[in-house]
């Protein structure tokens, strides 16, 4: 060799060995933007923005358009009350939920269980990393308790549509931990009823900048429910289960019914002193926030500018107007018309519909429309949508009560509950009747009236074992409980998770 | 120089090497193997051979880059005396061979011919035979038969110049090759007459299979080699000159060779960027002598080649009455509406479109430097409107030489403007015929579906006029290399190379209404910048010596690359003001409105050792040996090293002694070879940690106090995994290259056999885990297939022809997975989440089809109740929502009910066999050639038929269900329509299974070149014209839009799912040179 080239050779070796020596430092790159889960979980900032995350995925809430193209054709559909709107009709799977001819591979239900199962995801690790934060401990209580109802809530949205369940209660951070069988559905009430128990030790107000999120109230509230629904579910045990359900319900405090029923679904009365837990929408855009759907679209009829994917069902229509012209303001029971837009002087001057009057809209087919979620707005056209939507109105713990109650037997406390709810939300004079029997007709005429969009029919029906003859009588023949009453598990868990 | 006491025949070679002069001798006049000594340093080398040669006996003259070792002082021998022979050698044109040599066969005794192509030997027995060789022609055998006077025409032989092959950090001469390598030539490339330098690869080489995505002008292409060996991206390692380079900025013309690497061994070397194969293009570059001007231009026209027959205005009508009737529902009010329109949105919606193409390159050097520039510029219409692509190609390469440096540098720039449909094809088939284009009873006047019950769709052509798309790319690559020539058998490389990539692109729409579900209610601005970069430093250290009949070539070096890329967005939408004119395409027209911003950049770096052994005895034994250890920052700091070595023999039959010299196969090599790849593209840059991403949107935020303020969420929606590791590929091969009937048929055999271990996959988790999908290393896969080359090469007279076939049959396998019952679904062609025709188990091809099979149609409501299964003794119907004129499937198992369990294997749509067949015939001034593939063994699903066929849901359909089942027209194929399809015909079965196999003429092209005595009046060099059609026709069973086309994921192989119109096109074409 000459030295020249020794020289190179010795050049090229140092910089290889040196390279070598780097390459360590080289090779190791971080996110530029994200923390790792191991360096987050500091402080109270980042316990709240986990928790925000929590909530982001209730009612599938978690897109502009799919928000009310899940949660309504999923809940809503098979219910005696509702018809498919006329574009619905286009979507195949949509049509399939109507009547009854789905099977487990439908998109709808595969994304409500996704949905879902991701909120529960987000829930257990506000839960598990929570916990260890050092921060003021009333309020990291606080933030583990709203998770913890929100693992309830998430769990019973799931258990109230498929018969079976896979639980998912730890923070998935290894392999082994993502296949899980199904629970049986007592296993899975109970998880239920203990997370909704452990939340009731929330405060029963939050704060005015925390306005929305869980309280106990909530927690209570849906315990209730829990309890009332388990109650028919486990005839040995019912009676205790609905005595625990009549305690939770008298466990809601600091609420009272609101008389503005209308404003509770256009906008104008959100967040109300009726309203014990709410789905938060708005439409501040400002840093690039998206926190709004298309809803109103959606539940618009064709005639008004809408979509038209859902309609009131002629049953419907016919248990509104039921009791006549008998308000004490001399017209239908008032929810007729928060809930309905139809041929009737109310709509014909005023223009309560985007600023016009029923005539302008509907020329030849003069049928009756929703109303209720539509917004407050002059033109339907003037925004997307940003308002709330009541999930739990204290209406409705007090039918539950009532219907508790009367299935105690104590009917006789359950009129008064129904009676309060007729005068202060329809104007509407006292039921008659005190019996068992009276009370029992008297809960599901009210809880139709109270609740249309709302989605507690088909629940309720189950419940009470009328699914059948109440969607027969309404022309659907397709529904059979075996196999309707609860959904198929979607196609696309059987496919991934090894434990099914 | 300084040799002491080596054969001769080493300094000659040592001369060759150091001045590029080869040597002419004959061998009874040097002897190559006598023992010299030379010393010399800066000095002639035809007074360092006069010193070495004795110079009594031997003449040294130079001429044509060549050294003649002559007899001196030869006796020309008086002509007609016998035992002594002379005459004259010819090349092809009848100008003289000079220092060919002529040998008396079976003796020593021969000569070579002198300046003027003349030549004598004495002592020749009359019945003797001559040989008469000469580099570059094929050697003759001449029986003189008494003759003493002989003119010889030798004929030029291309397949015996002993090419030499890229191979990656160095060359090889193709003889020593031992890994499977296809070379190519640019003329092959440059008359392919694409803009594309991977669609002109379709077809020419054996193992490569090449895939438009779809007829789009700037749709991208896909290149497989050796079948599906990752679930990631399947597409090889390019590289241009030594670097990294997208395939698709290359400009065909601009390619003077490519390699493609499809062995382990062969592409070993680049280690874990080459699981997939490597492609190695060579750009042109200057030769020494005058300054050539290359012009090409051409222009054609594209039209469609074949698109869905949807139904018109009646023929949807009548369908969806059907649908509406038999599902026992009111029919909607469009049936029989008076203001329906007859739209047939795909005409109007589609043109034959316009392809231009210019590019200019000029080239030239001088003995110590080398320069060549070119300029494309590409120019596409789509045939749909709202598609264009104009790509500009610049490119510059500078060599020179001084001392013991080499500098080598390239620069290229590109810019690119792609411009895609703003619409889909999706909307263009389900919208409604009934639909007007145009309607002056709208608000904006176009045509609109919120009437008559009509299912909501887009009006396109509102898209097409509304929506602003501007898409640009800048793209730049340069690198620079400096070689020293450290010793005559040392070489040392370095190389720096910065590739950078500008993406602009900008969206803008003012308020208007496509749809009545979509309305666009603001305008909206939004533009986006990307700048991505990519630098390279490697260094390479060559030792290349002789020793004997010993030659070992040994190289090392290191590679050391830093990717980085940044981007952001800015976007402006007029809900709350701004826009004073809705059509300003600017972020500031929308000041007044509501601003968002997003953005972020990544780093990805990667280093590499690597080194490299070749080894040939006697150039009969060969030997390589790689070893490559690539680390990358994508994985944990203890997994992030591979190693990746290959082996490679090769035994050049031919060249024995024993090997019969006259037979008919004259050559003939055997090559084995073992490697082991890396694949790391599956995964992202920072898969292995679990990241928490902040989102300011309803999808992980929500909204809190009072006065609903945004709540952005931070969360980790992934699941840690420190383990992740490199994919490794283990690539077998067994081969032969031959030659046969004097070099006229030539080509090779490959057996290859190629198993991916640890493969990563995106491994669709539960949905109940509520995680994102993660990617994993899970399972194996197998590759295996025969590849045979053939190429046949002749000239008859003033006929030249050749044939080229290649076969390659592939042969696909998983191995394994997770466990043995895993199961990898595909993307559900509904929505993404529904509909799944294919699945991935262990023991079968990947992405197969699993189905229902479909058992014709139920022709009454008997056949229905005569489809049971008795279980248990109780007779079962299997399809009980079954009416006259539904889907008949079968029960596999028997069980009543059909389930999962009853979706059965059905075939794949990765071709076993693919064949192309390539022609070219030349008569006087006059070329042709044809192009012609095929590929057999597949089927394709026909996601169109399922979206078109359905006949359950509003849509427009193909014109195909106007045979759809009724009572009076009993059909077999065609189920009836209805709503919401009860009986499910429309699930996953056999009855979208359509056999994919196909033959198609790629292209055929004539072409003339006028006459040298013609051009040369006009100045040039050579003039060509010519004209050509590109995808002339398809012949198939297939029902779609086209049997061939790539889908990004393996999982969906063959999942026909809105395929881009594909297109014929007739171009024109100029070449002239001067």
């Amino acid at each position: 060799m000459n030295s020249v080239m020794k020289k190179i050779v010795s050049l090229f070796l140092l910089f290889a060995s040196a390279v070598f020596v780097s390459c360590d430092d080289f090779l190791t790159v971080e996110s530029p933007d994200k923390i790792t889960s191991d360096s987050f979980w500091r402080n109270a900032t980042d316990a709240e923005a986990g928790l925000a995350a929590a909530y982001s995925q209730l009612e599938c809430s978690t897109d502009t358009w799919a928000f009310a193209e899940v949660k309504w054709p999923v809940e809503a559909y098979r219910e005696d009350m509702i018809l498919i709107g006329r574009d619905a009709s286009n979507y195949e799977d949509w049509v399939k939920l109507f009547d009854f001819t789905y099977n487990d591979s439908n998109t709808q239900l595969s994304e409500y269980w996704r949905i879902h199962y991701t909120g529960l995801n987000y829930c257990n690790q506000v839960i598990a990393m929570v916990s260890g934060i050092d921060m003021d401990p009333a309020y990291r209580d606080q933030i583990v308790n709203e998770a913890t109802f929100l693992r309830g809530y998430y769990h019973m949205k799931l258990l109230l549509n498929w018969e079976k369940i896979i639980l998912r209660e730890e923070y998935i951070n290894s392999a082994n931990q993502l296949d899980i069988p199904l629970s049986e559905r007592a296993v899975c009430w109970e998880s239920v009823i203990r997370d909704l128990k452990q939340a009731t030790k929330l405060p029963a107000t939050q704060t005015s900048d925390r306005t929305g999120r869980a309280t106990s109230g909530a927690a209570w509230s849906y315990l209730g429910w829990a309890y009332l629904t388990r109650a028919y579910e486990q005839p040995a045990t019912k009676d205790a289960d609905l005595k625990a359900a009549l305690e939770a319900f008298d466990n809601v405090k600091g609420y009272s019914l609101e008389s503005n029923f209308l404003g509770m679904f256009n906008g104008t009365n959100e967040n109300s002193k009726e309203s014990v837990f709410e789905l938060q929408f708005t439409l501040d855009r400002s840093n690039g926030a998206r926190y709004y759907t298309e809803l109103h679209y959606w539940i618009a009829s064709e005639e008004i500018g809408g979509w038209d994917e859902i309609a009131p069902a002629g049953k419907l229509v016919n248990e509104l107007k039921k009791e006549g012209k008998t308000s004490l303001s001399g017209g239908y029971d008032e929810r007729c018309y928060a809930t309905l837009i139809f041929d009737d002087e109310y709509f014909m001057s005023g223009n309560k519909i985007f600023g016009q009057n029923y005539d302008d809209y509907f020329t030849t087919n003069r049928r009756a429309v929703f109303r209720k979620f539509l917004p407050d707005y002059s033109d339907i056209d003037q925004e997307e949508s940003g308002y709330n939507i009541p999930l739990m109105r204290y209406s409705n713990v007090l039918l539950m009560k009532a219907e508790a109650l009367n299935e105690l037997k104590r009917s006789s406390e359950a009129v008064s509950l129904i009676n309060e709810i007729r005068q202060v939300h329809g104007n509407m004079p006292a039921m008659s009747g005190t019996s068992y029997d009276a009370v029992k007709t008297q809960i599901e005429h009210e809880r139709v009236v109270e609740f249309p969009l709302e989605n507690f029919r088909f629940y309720d029906m189950r419940r009470w074992g009328t699914a059948k003859s109440a969607l027969e009588s309404a022309g659907r023949t397709n529904f059979d409980a075996s196999k309707h009453n609860f959904y198929p598990i979607p196609r696309t868990e059987l496919n991934s998770n090894n434990a099914l | 120089m300084n040799l002491q006491k080596v054969k001769l025949e080493n300094v000659l070679s040592s001369i060759t090497k150091q001045t590029g002069l080869t040597f002419v001798y004959s061998q009874p006049v040097i002897n190559p193997n006598q023992i010299v000594s030379v010393n010399a340093k800066n000095e002639e080398v035809a007074s360092v051979l006069k010193r070495i040669l004795d110079h009594n006996k031997v003449e040294v003259e130079i001429a044509n880059k060549k050294i003649y070792l002559k007899p001196k002082n030869q006796p020309i021998q008086p002509k007609g005396k016998s035992g002594i022979i002379s005459g004259k050698v010819l090349d092809g044109k009848g100008e003289a061979i000079i220092g060919a040599s002529i040998l008396v066969k079976g003796t020593t005794n021969g000569t070579i011919t002198d300046l003027d192509g003349n030549f004598s030997l004495t002592d020749v027995s009359s019945n003797a035979d001559l040989i008469v060789s000469y580099i570059g022609f094929k050697s003759q055998n001449i029986a003189l038969e008494g003759k003493n006077e002989l003119n010889v025409r030798m004929q030029e032989d291309t397949q015996l110049i002993d090419e030499v092959v890229v191979v990656g950090y160095g060359t090889l001469k193709k003889s020593d090759v031992t890994g499977a390598i296809s070379s190519v030539k640019g003329s092959d490339i440059t008359n392919r007459l694409q803009s594309n330098p991977a669609e002109a690869l379709a077809g020419q080489v054996s193992g490569v299979n090449i895939m438009r995505q779809g007829g789009n002008a700037g749709s991208g292409v896909d290149i497989k080699i050796r079948g599906v060996s990752t679930f990631a991206n399947n597409e090889p390692y390019c590289l241009v000159d030594g670097f990294p380079m997208d395939i698709n900025n290359v400009n065909p013309t601009d390619i003077a060779s490519m390699e493609v690497l499809k062995d382990g061994a062969a592409a070993a070397i680049y280690g874990s960027r080459a699981a997939n194969g490597v492609i190695l293009i060579t750009t042109k570059n200057g030769k020494k002598g005058d300054v050539v001007v290359d012009f090409n231009a051409y222009v054609g026209i594209s039209a469609v080649t074949n698109s869905l027959d949807m139904l018109d205005a009646d023929g949807y009508q009548k369908v969806h009455t059907q649908m509406y009737q038999n599902a026992g529902k009111p029919l909607p009010s469009y049936i029989g509406a008076s203001d329906n329109a007859n739209t047939d949105w795909f005409d109007l919606m589609s043109r034959n479109a316009l392809t231009q193409n210019y590019s200019v390159g000029v080239r030239g050097g001088s003995d110590n430097s080398k320069y060549s520039i070119s300029f494309t510029r590409s120019d596409e219409e789509g045939i749909m409107l709202g598609n264009k692509y104009v790509q500009d190609n610049a490119r510059a390469r500078y060599s020179f030489t001084k001392k013991i440096f080499t500098v080598d540098a390239n620069l290229g720039l590109q810019f690119v403007d792609n411009q895609q449909p703003q619409y889909t094809l999706k909307e263009i088939y389900a919208v409604s015929p009934l639909v007007p284009v145009y309607d002056s009873t709208q608000e904006e006047g176009y045509g609109l579906t919120n009437k008559n019950d009509l299912p909501a769709n887009h009006n396109v052509m509102a898209d097409y006029d509304n929506i602003k798309v501007k898409n640009k790319d800048y793209i730049m690559s340069a690198n620079v290399g400096l070689g020293i020539k450290l010793a005559p058998w040392l070489n040392f490389k370095s190389t720096y190379g910065y590739r950078g990539s500008f993406n602009k692109n900008s969206y803008h729409t003012p308020s208007y209404t496509p749809s009545i579900q979509d309305k666009v209610l603001y305008p909206e601005n939004s533009e986006t910048n990307i700048y991505w970069q990519e630098q390279i430093q490697e260094n390479v250290l060559t030792f290349n010596k002789e020793l004997g009949r010993h030659d070992v070539t040994v190289m090392l070096g290191n590679s050391i690359n830093a990717t980085t890329s940044d981007w952001h967005t800015v976007a402006v939408n007029g809900s709350t003001g701004g826009f004073l004119d809705p059509d300003s395409e600017t972020i500031d027209a929308g000041i007044g409105g509501s601003f968002s911003g997003e953005g972020s950049n990544y780093e990805y770096n990667r280093a590499s050792f690597f080194g490299r052994v070749n080894y040939s005895f006697d150039h009969k034994y060969l030997l390589q040996v790689t070893a490559r250890r690539d680390g990358s920052s994508k994985f944990g700091s203890a997994r992030r090293w591979g190693f990746f070595p290959s082996v490679a023999i090769g035994w050049a039959i031919s060249e024995e002694g024993f090997f019969p010299k006259d037979g008919l196969l004259n050559s003939l090599k055997f090559r084995a070879s073992w490697g082991r790849l890396g694949n790391e593209s599956a995964l992202g840059y920072y898969d292995f940690q679990t990241l928490v991403t902040t989102v300011n949107k309803k999808s992980q935020g929500y909204v809190q106090g009072d006065s609903k303020t945004p709540w952005p969420g931070s969360i980790s929606t992934g699941m840690a995994n420190n383990d992740l590791q490199w994919e490794t590929t283990d690539s077998k091969n067994i081969g032969f290259d031959y030659g046969l009937l004097n070099n006229r048929l030539t080509g090779s055999v490959n057996y290859y056999n190629s198993t991916t271990s640890d493969l990563l996959i995106t491994k669709v988790l539960a949905p109940s885990a509520g995680l994102d999908d993660p990617t994993l290393n899970v399972g194996k896969i197998r590759n295996s297939g025969f590849e045979i080359d053939l190429k046949w090469n002749e000239t008859k007279g003033e006929i030249t022809y050749g044939i080229g076939m290649n076969l390659s049959t592939t042969k696909n396998r998983v191995l394994e997975l997770a466990n043995q019952n895993q199961v990898l679904y595909g993307t559900g062609l509904k929505y993404g989440d529904a509909h799944f025709p294919t699945q991935t188990r262990v023991g079968k091809p990947i992405g197969a089809y699993y189905l229902y099979q479909m058992d014709g149609i139920f022709q009454s409501e008997a056949e229905v109740q005569n489809h049971f299964a008795t279980v248990d003794g109780q007779k079962v119907l299997i399809q009980p929502d079954a009416a006259a004129g539904d889907v008949r499937f079968k029960d596999m198992n028997g069980d009543g009910q059909l389930t999962e369990d009853d979706m059965v294997y059905s075939g794949s749509g990765i071709p076993t066999l693919e064949a192309n067949l390539l022609l070219n015939l030349g008569w006087k001034g006059f070329d042709f050639s044809a192009t012609i593939g095929s590929a057999w063994g597949s089927e394709i699903y026909n996601g169109t038929n399922y979206f078109y066929e359905a006949m359950s849901a509003g849509s427009n359909f193909l014109s195909s269900t106007l045979n759809a089942w009724t009572e009076s027209n009993h059909s077999n194929t065609m189920p009836r329509a209805i709503l919401s399809d009860p009986n499910g015909n429309t699930r996953e079965s056999t009855r979208y299974l359509e056999k994919a196999d196909f033959v198609k003429v790629r292209q055929i092209q004539l072409g003339y070149t006028f006459p040298k005595a013609l051009t040369q009046k006009m100045q040039l060099e050579r003039l060509r014209v010519y004209a050509s059609v590109n995808n002339l026709c398809t012949l198939t069973g297939y029902s779609g839009i086209d049997p061939e086309f790539s889908r990004k994921s393996v999982l969906d192989t063959g999942v026909d799912n809105y395929i881009f119109p594909f297109t014929r096109s007739y171009l024109f074409g100029i070449q002239l040179s001067f």
